[in-house]
């Protein structure tokens, strides 16, 4: 095979992962092209690159999604490879195939591999072939009402309902009560058809106490194919992670290895190139069933960078440029822990509603290992157009406690001023007693509700608010934030003089 | 002098007396506070606020405050009383979206928590349910139609 070394690399995707993807270009000398739409030119994204491209304005299906403008865009600026980063295009085959057509490199796998993959039927059918574990369920293209309903009933309750196209927890339900399957059914066909375009949906047992672990697999064009250990992400709230780990906590190193051997079989036996994600179900049994294979970068990446100490996205391009991946599996290690959580812009006290908004102040932090992902600058609107992750905060340190410690402190040092978030949601799962102790399942937030509710202000607590607020500056002045300065603050007047 | 703010949305009322040029005293309910601003080190990107001895981080950027890594929102109480809007008998839209589905009709009798229609906002399902009980007088939106954040959906007369 010809090794080919890219000199310009379009990044498809937008917000934080747009950044993440470009700073590994920066790294490895490779230009990138950034795109934008109207609505984002203020964002941080679409000025990261070397070359900035507007898509206009209007719908995703016209911007981001478009494939024949983003094919297009490549011919133009004469793009050697597109990074899709994840959600998007970036488990499209149709875009795949697009830019092959065109002479251009997907950093991904094969369309192939995102199609054997890209149907949760599919892919459980493949996994079933190959002796892997799946969770007992009916994904079969009956979809009538009457029937889905007889094979819930079959299965036994309780049983989940989903989007065979899905992902994010988009279209997914949770039956307990029989009373309730036909209306849940109808919510979960509606949601598929709104988000993916198609209304197919498959139902499993439902676990108990599951724990949500996946394993990073990485595989080179050689046939060489190898894993980066695992990440837990059972902190989730509807379906979506918050909180994500590596090692998982309190796994034995037998069940580690099992996982990571499974997953590496079934990225081997559908022949996987580049970077992707193995997803489980853990019983508290020890018995692990496959759940989904993702077949891109994943959100929760850092974590495994962290532990690993490898960049996954130079990774990504030195395989889509034809490279062996020239080490062993024994040399990959998981070094100390490392925590990711997401900083979303809704309100964990009030059902986690979105909220919307002008962030006013990030902030930053001087601690070792610690790394902000994140696609706002102060001043930037937050908007219902998109998925309201502000950021990914993460922290590595040499265990569990101090990885703890530090993200406690590293939350401190962000504040998002301006909207509400799940900051001090978060740091609260980070407290709280049976986060400490873990293990942690899926249901974490909802069975912990009572104890992951916000503290009552005190008196004293209220005193200091107002008189810090008597005393404080406010930089509300300040250009980026264009946010107008209330008159009263002793300090208000002086805020032009300070620098902050 | 007396002095009202709004916190988090909810008025508090305090005694306030400015000593010099950088410090206060403040007195709410029974608690008293002596503060003053320190000189932040270099590199902080906070203001450092010493209050009864012990220093907060804050930084404050319009109505919001962060003090030692918690967020609040602090307004004087009139720039607050002229954005209030809407009684309580009407049930807004939280955000802009669609509707998906109305689960009521006029004349319904609902309870407390009952959910009257289905909303999709930021790409998820938010049921919007009755604050209170009551019956549905009137039902401002069908299903399918777009909405903007904050206006009345439907209004929800209490029952007798």
């Amino acid at each position: 095979m010809k090794m080919k070394k890219f000199k310009r690399i379009l990044v498809a995707n937008r917000g934080e992962i747009a950044i993440r993807v470009m700073k590994t270009c920066r790294e490895m000398g490779i230009e990138s092209v950034c795109l934008y739409t109207d609505e984002e030119r203020e964002l941080p994204h679409a000025s990261y690159g070397d070359i900035s491209v507007a898509l206009g304005s209007g719908a995703l299906a016209d911007t981001y999604l478009n494939i024949e403008k983003l094919v297009k865009i490549c011919q133009d600026y004469k793009v050697d490879a597109v990074h899709p980063g994840y959600g998007l295009l970036s488990e499209r085959a149709a875009f795949a195939n697009a830019l092959e057509k065109a002479g251009i490199t997907l950093i991904g796998p094969p369309a192939t591999a995102m199609e054997a993959m890209g149907d949760k039927k599919r892919s459980k059918q493949i996994c079933e072939e190959a002796g892997i574990p799946l969770v007992p369920g009916y994904h079969g293209e009956n979809q009538e009402a009457d029937f889905l309903f007889e094979q819930a009933k079959k299965i036994g309750l309780p049983v989940l309902i989903k989007a065979s196209a899905g992902g994010g927890g988009k279209g997914m339900r949770i039956v307990e009560k029989e009373a309730d399957f036909l209306d849940a059914l109808a919510a979960a066909k509606r949601e598929g058809m709104n988000a993916f375009g198609d209304d197919i949906v498959l139902i499993e047992k439902f676990i108990v106490n599951p724990r949500h672990i996946e394993v990073q697999v990485m595989s080179d064009q050689h046939g060489n194919h190898f894993h980066f250990f695992e990440r837990e992400c059972s902190i989730q709230r509807r379906y979506q992670k918050i909180v994500e780990e590596s090692p998982a906590p309190g796994m034995e190193d037998d069940l580690r290895q099992a996982i990571c051997r499974v997953a590496t079989k079934i990225s081997k036996s559908i022949d996987y190139v580049g970077a992707g994600t193995v997803e489980f179900i853990l019983d508290e049994d020890g018995s692990f069933y496959f759940l989904e294979m993702n077949t891109r970068l994943q959100v929760e990446h850092p974590v495994t960078e962290m532990v690993t100490g490898a960049d996954l996205v130079r990774l990504q391009v030195e395989v889509a440029q034809g490279a062996k991946l020239n080490f062993k599996q024994e040399e990959i290690e998981q070094r100390g822990h490392s925590i990711e959580v997401r900083i979303y812009a809704e309100d964990p006290d009030n059902d986690f509603m979105p909220s919307i908004g002008k962030l006013l102040f990030v902030g930053e932090s001087h601690l070792n290992q610690v790394r902000l992902d994140t696609g706002y600058r102060n001043g930037n609107d937050v908007t219902v157009s998109f998925d309201p992750m502000l950021a990914k905060l993460i922290v590595h340190a040499e265990n569990r406690d101090h990885a703890i410690d530090k993200m406690l402190q590293a939350l401190k040092d962000y504040p998002f001023l301006g909207l509400t978030t799940n900051r001090d949601y978060l740091s609260r799962i980070l407290k709280s007693e049976p986060y400490k102790v873990g293990p942690t399942y899926t249901h974490f937030v909802k069975t912990y509700k009572d104890i992951l509710g916000p503290a009552e202000l005190t008196d004293l607590d209220k005193a200091q608010i107002l008189a810090a607020y008597q005393l404080s500056n406010s930089s509300a002045k300040s250009p980026a934030s264009g946010a107008e300065a209330p008159s009263e603050g002793p300090w208000s007047t002086l805020s032009g003089l300070r620098n902050t | 002098m007396k002095k009202k703010l709004l916190l988090n949305g909810i008025q508090e009322e305090f005694l306030f007396e400015r000593k010099g040029s950088s410090e206060i005293e403040l007195k709410f309910n029974e608690v008293e506070l002596q503060g003053r601003q320190v000189l932040p080190g270099s590199s902080d990107q906070f203001d450092v606020i010493n209050l009864g001895g012990q220093n907060l981080r804050v930084k404050r950027v319009g109505d919001y405050i962060t003090i030692n890594g918690k967020n609040y929102k602090v307004e004087s109480a009139l720039a607050a009383l002229s954005k209030k809007s809407g009684g309580d008998g009407n049930m807004m839209s939280p955000m802009p979206g669609k509707i998906l589905k109305v689960m009521v009709n006029v004349g319904d009798e609902v309870e407390e928590g009952q959910g009257l229609l289905v909303m999709e906002a930021m790409k998820m399902e938010h049921t919007i349910k009755a604050a209170h009980p009551g019956v549905v007088s009137a039902i401002h939106y069908q299903e399918g139609q777009l909405v903007d954040g904050g206006v009345d959906l439907l209004d929800l007369d209490v029952a007798e």
